[in-house]
């Protein structure tokens, strides 16, 4: 009797036990592509793989906007390598914005944000969209009230940053674990880098390697070539970019959109905008901040034959005087067939990359 | 009982008695942690040069620079090494070119290298510490490729060329870089001046003038626009390494 009395009290207490959420995190370290610099991850806002999955979730979660309309996603979708096919992105209220949305790819490495610049890092530049009136527009409170009448948010904003009043900086952070995720780097042309450089292929990369077209191979010499397409000076090395650079590309003499001046208020900035990834182009179109370019031929046109001299064009548009590099029918194709080695279809097709569905 | 207990107290006192006595601590010398800065002071004829500021060349042309960037490698003086690798990106009243732990007084003098030598210049940048100034994403536009390395000096601007001085700018730009341009020079009776109690700095002064209107050649912005070290562009690209060397001063 006295043992069934016992069991009794135990089975009362493990059936008032209370369900048990795990709330340990799994230390997460970004798959770098081995040909690319090591990722600085913020002190203040290590990844891990609850982060990264609360991240996704937010990022495709139409809480984060006005009337729950769109999502990050809905201006950054993965099958446009993570930008938007429309010219200007439309908002939460079908409000039309300025500029064209920017692929959001290999971000780690980024030190400025935006066209202009006006985010110095990724966490605070996913603070901008969501209370921009041509965005998202909503103020943050709103949103952080919105997302803590979620019960399984607050779980995972718990587990996460053991916060239970999470705020702004906290969805940033999970945001921004998320991006840092997006790394494009097995596609053609990170094979030919490497190829160059006399880096070891990995299996992929030397299946890829064998489809590598002799047009491809030309076109990439048109490409880094000073007296042919001359791209090297803002599209170069691992990243195909360089970071942090702005440039006035020749597209206007006068400037509607003032760029990076706004920015820094520095006149000498005016038309300058940031310097985008080639990664996926051949999938993000249109180009150009205002996405006046709506093929990769206007672009490769413009630069050949439509730059137009300003007070501040880039000093390295060097064919500026003529117009531009003056490709022939024949040059033309054969970058365009080098800018589609840019490329990355693991990137495009990533499962982890998708809708995980919303809480 | 009592005996127990004067046993114990024995005891204690017998163990207190036999601890060694503490020995006089003897000071441990306090580490020098002295640092030092090295700034870099571009001026044009003396005046501290600023970007977008028009200036004159000895032809009469009016200039202004936009872009100011220098390598510059092994700061080095009597077998001690104050720093293997520093970038320069001059803005808006930036001078630094490194600071970090160092005794100015091993400094008096020293030699360095503008550029980055050969058996560095063609490895990997991205494989570089993320402290290192030469890691990829430091470096930024100072790194061309593997094969070609890095850019050792960066200068461009704009020139009104034009005998009327009508306001008609051409861009100007010398990225001068590859393994035959790398420049050692050095200086002696190097000035410290005291920051604080732990920093010293120095300044080493680089006369843009000098750039153009070099010691044995002039670099005549109309006609020599440009260089990027092609190799049809070697001539230029050498004069100007070479005026940017004798540009520097203490």
């Amino acid at each position: 009797m006295k043992y069934w009395k016992i069991i009794f009290v135990l089975i009362l207490f493990s059936s008032c036990k209370k369900n048990e959420v795990d709330l340990s995190i799994t230390p997460y370290t970004p798959d770098v592509p081995s040909h690319f610099p090591a990722m600085p991850i913020p002190n203040d806002n290590p990844m891990s793989v609850e982060g990264i999955e609360l991240g996704k979730r937010l990022f495709y979660d139409e809480r984060l906007s006005k009337g729950n309309s769109i999502s990050c996603a809905s201006c950054h979708s993965q099958e446009h390598a993570f930008s938007d096919p429309n010219q200007f992105s439309i908002g939460a209220e079908g409000q039309i914005g300025k500029r064209q949305s920017m692929s959001l790819v290999n971000l780690g490495w980024q030190s400025s944000f935006f066209w202009d610049g006006r985010a110095q890092t990724l966490e605070e530049q996913i603070l901008h969209p969501v209370v921009d009136p041509l965005e998202m527009d909503q103020s943050w409170s709103e949103t952080v009230q919105k997302l803590q009448a979620v019960d399984a948010y607050k779980d995972e904003f718990y587990r996460v940053f053991e916060v239970v009043d999470f705020d702004s900086s906290h969805v940033a952070k999970a945001i921004a674990q998320f991006l840092r995720t997006l790394i494009s780097g097995q596609a053609k042309y990170d094979v030919m880098y490497k190829y160059n450089n006399s880096l070891p292929l990995n299996t992929y990369e030397q299946d890829l390697y064998t489809q590598i077209t002799n047009e491809e191979w030309a076109g990439m010499d048109l490409f880094f070539s000073l007296n042919g397409g001359d791209c090297l000076h803002c599209h170069d090395g691992s990243l195909a970019e360089i970071p942090g650079l702005f440039s006035n590309n020749g597209l206007d003499n006068t400037f509607p959109d003032i760029g990076r001046m706004i920015v820094t208020g520095n006149p000498n900035d005016e038309g300058r905008f940031k310097v985008p990834t080639l990664r996926n182009i051949e999938y993000s179109a249109p180009y150009m901040h205002d996405g006046r370019f709506a093929t990769l031929d206007e672009v490769i046109n413009h630069y050949s034959f439509g730059v137009i001299e300003s007070s501040t064009i880039d000093p390295m548009m060097e064919f500026s005087h003529q117009g531009g590099v003056q490709l022939d029918m024949q040059e033309h194709q054969l970058l365009r067939a080098f800018l589609k080695t840019f490329t990355d279809e693991r990137f495009l097709n990533n499962p982890k990359f998708k809708d995980p569905g919303a809480f | 009982m009592k005996k127990l207990i004067l046993l114990l107290l024995l005891f204690f006192g017998f163990l207190y008695s036999c601890k060694e006595k503490p020995k006089d601590e003897i000071p441990v010398p306090e580490v020098s942690q002295l640092k030092a800065r090295v700034n870099v002071v571009p001026t044009y004829q003396g005046v501290p040069m600023e970007f977008n500021q028009n200036y004159t060349t000895q032809e009469g042309y009016t200039i202004s620079f936009t872009k100011l960037n220098i390598i510059m490698t092994k700061f080095k003086n009597n077998g001690k090494q104050l720093f293997e690798s520093a970038v320069y990106k001059f803005e808006k009243n930036k001078r630094l070119l490194w600071e970090g732990l160092g005794d100015y007084n091993n400094f008096s003098s020293f030699s360095a290298t503008i550029g980055v030598d050969a058996s560095q210049n063609h490895e990997d940048p991205s494989a570089r510490a993320s402290d290192d100034p030469l890691f990829i994403l430091n470096a930024g536009d100072m790194h061309w490729g593997w094969n070609t390395g890095y850019i050792f000096i960066m200068i461009e601007g704009k020139a009104d060329t034009t005998s009327a001085q009508n306001g008609d700018v051409i861009n100007f730009l010398y990225h001068i870089g590859n393994d035959q341009f790398t420049r050692d020079f050095s200086l002696t009776d190097i000035q410290w001046s005291k920051v604080n109690n732990d920093l010293y700095e120095t300044n080493i002064y680089l006369d843009l003038y000098k750039v153009f209107d070099g010691a044995s050649n002039d670099v005549d912005i109309k006609t020599e626009r440009s260089s990027h070290t092609n190799p049809d562009q070697l001539a230029l690209s050498e004069k100007v390494i070479d005026n940017f060397i004798d540009a520097l001063s203490k």
